[in-house]
């Protein structure tokens, strides 16, 4: 996003939700979506992902409920990494696995080696394929662990071991797919020299497409509030024009 | 149509909306088959089926929600709850996603949503069931809150907000549902979000007021009239975004300003229309603005809900008030 609120005014897909920084609250909106698809006939599954933290809110446990009582077309993802920040999953619930949270809602709940990229692709193709068919929503909860810190200002050597974190390093999905992918050799280094060179190339021109953007004005916090700016915010806009702005 | 309650008039306007747009959807606890607990979504499921009219589970979060991921998709859901005691889960996914999918995007996904949701007192309704919170929702950057004060304010601002292009809160006024009946042309034509409504011309003193307090409003001016006392009564009917002009005009034609809700008083919509008259308008007043309002108390039980609701004679009295004042 960068500071920037067109990062979120992607190419593609045009249709994608930003992020949902509120933590789940995004859940009954996939809901909705996929209640769109159906009315118009479409076959077309919505996918929703989120962490273990989430199952924990009050939106992902209704909009579970929701989308298994209308049967719709919608895929929970549930990206369980044992962390949400400093609290370990198992403080987050006493239930066994995360997938259970979909018997409640009636909808079929499977766990998946979430660092096993072969495996979940398995899944999710699985789970997409039934709900266009019109058997319903799924949950999936792909098992993985956060090797990095939650955020660059996150300090994970204040609540975990590192000796954990170091057992969980071997499984690492990329490792594990390279090692698969040569073994049958279907994979080399000289690909994956290619390949690491292709994204970082698009990675740095990505970042100097961003950095070759000029802000946006400021007026433009002003013009995306309403498809209409209202008489009243055009006041203020225009005081704020007229004081310190365009000066930040 | 002739007698047509303010209840009736929410549903016609629904049943033309759902006419003229099939992209427009009801959804709701309750509003199904059974037509709403207070029917205002009474026949819609028998004309237009469950595909249109979605009894929802018991979550209005989830309701809320859902109507988001439906707006953004294209369709124009019109989402009920039931009271306004339970739409404040809701207020999570209008403030953090609906009011700001736009901007978020830069108009890329958009939210044209309405929720609706019957509020107010003088109901002799059970705990959190006639509270006023539209001072909550017009605090929130990129909704609108729009309230009507009759059967055929409330028919032309529910089609506006319905055809709005952004997220509309519709908060209609309870006690009035029922309370007067008034000939609606079901003409499918709307009333306007951007304009206060001046119900009654005077030249001594501006009432403001919205929803059901209208009724006390004007009965209130009504008696002043006797007394020789000319009042002005400006229905706000859209509190966001507030028409200041109109306001502002009243104001510095009589020099005085009463302001009139049924919600608390502190931080309620009236302190922001006493702020921008004090800051616009303060040369033409000629005594202190004042509020007649709800007490910064819990919202109390039926037996003595009349003693928090503003009376007539509350408002005569601060009337009297601002044209003693030298």
């Amino acid at each position: 996003m960068g500071g920037d609120e067109r990062g979120n005014d992607f190419s593609g897909p045009r249709e994608d939700f930003p992020n949902s920084v509120p933590v789940g609250s995004h859940a009954p909106h996939a809901v909705g979506v996929a209640l769109a698809f159906r009315l118009r006939g479409e076959k077309r599954v919505a996918v929703c992902v989120f962490g273990d933290g989430a199952t924990s809110k009050g939106d992902v446990a209704e909009a579970l409920n929701m989308a298994g009582v209308w049967q719709l077309p919608v895929v929970f993802v549930v990206c369980n990494n044992g962390w949400a920040i400093s609290v370990p999953v198992g403080q987050q619930t006493k239930a066994q696995t995360l997938a259970q949270k979909a018997v409640a809602a009636g909808i079929p709940g499977e766990q998946v080696d979430g660092n096993d990229v072969i495996a979940v692709r398995w899944a999710v193709e699985r789970a997409l394929a039934r709900a266009r068919a019109g058997e319903g929503p799924a949950l999936i909860e792909a098992l993985t662990y956060r090797l990095s810190d939650h955020t660059t200002a996150d300090d994970a050597s204040r609540y975990r071991d590192d000796a954990e974190v170091s057992r969980h390093w071997p499984l690492e999905p990329v490792l594990r797919l390279r090692r698969y992918l040569t073994d049958l050799g279907a994979w080399g280094k000289d690909q994956e020299e290619q390949l690491l060179h292709d994204c970082n190339q698009a990675v740095e021109q990505a970042a100097a497409a961003y950095l070759e953007t000029p802000p946006q004005p400021p007026a433009a916090m002003f013009e995306w509030t309403y498809a209409q700016q209202p008489a009243d915010l055009a006041e203020q806009a225009e005081a704020a024009n007229g004081s310190v702005m365009g000066t930040p | 149509m002739t007698d047509v309650t303010l209840v009736q008039a929410v549903n016609l306007a629904l049943r033309r909306a759902m006419a003229d747009d099939p992209r427009v959807l009801v959804l709701g606890e309750d509003v199904g088959i059974d037509g709403g607990v207070f029917r205002a979504t009474d026949g819609l499921y028998q004309l237009y089926g469950g595909n249109r009219v979605l009894d929802t589970p018991l979550a209005e979060g989830a309701i809320a929600g859902v109507s988001i991921g439906l707006a953004a998709q294209g369709f124009r859901p019109v989402a009920e709850i039931q009271f306004t005691g339970f739409a404040y889960t809701c207020i999570d996914q209008l403030l953090n996603h609906a009011a700001r999918l736009r901007a978020r995007t830069r108009g890329r996904l958009t939210c044209p949503m309405v929720l609706r949701s019957p509020a107010g007192g003088g109901i002799h309704a059970v705990e959190h069931h006639s509270e006023s919170p539209e001072a909550m929702f017009a605090h929130i950057p990129g909704l609108k809150v729009v309230i009507p004060s009759s059967p055929t304010r409330a028919y032309g601002l529910l089609l506006a907000a319905i055809r709005d292009p952004d997220p509309v809160v519709f908060l209609e006024p309870t006690r009035l549902y029922r309370a007067a009946r008034e000939d609606v042309a079901d003409d499918g034509v709307e009333l306007p979000l951007e304009h206060c409504m001046v119900l009654r011309p005077g030249r001594d003193v501006v009432l403001i007021s919205w929803g059901a307090m209208m009724k006390e409003t004007l009965e209130a001016a009504e008696q002043l009239s006797h007394e020789n006392i000319e009042v002005e009564v400006i229905d706000v009917a859209t509190l966001k975004p507030l028409d200041t002009a109109t306001i502002l005009e009243s104001v510095e034609r009589t020099g005085r300003l009463v302001i009139i809700h049924e919600a608390p008083i502190t931080c309620g919509f009236g302190a922001e229309i006493a702020a921008r008259v004090a800051a616009r308008a303060l040369t033409s007043l000629l005594a202190p603005i004042e509020r007649v309002a709800g007490y910064d108390t819990v919202m109390p039980y039926p037996r003595t809900e009349a003693f928090y609701m503003p009376s007539v004679d509350r408002i005569i009295a601060a009337v009297r008030r601002t044209m003693a004042y030298s």
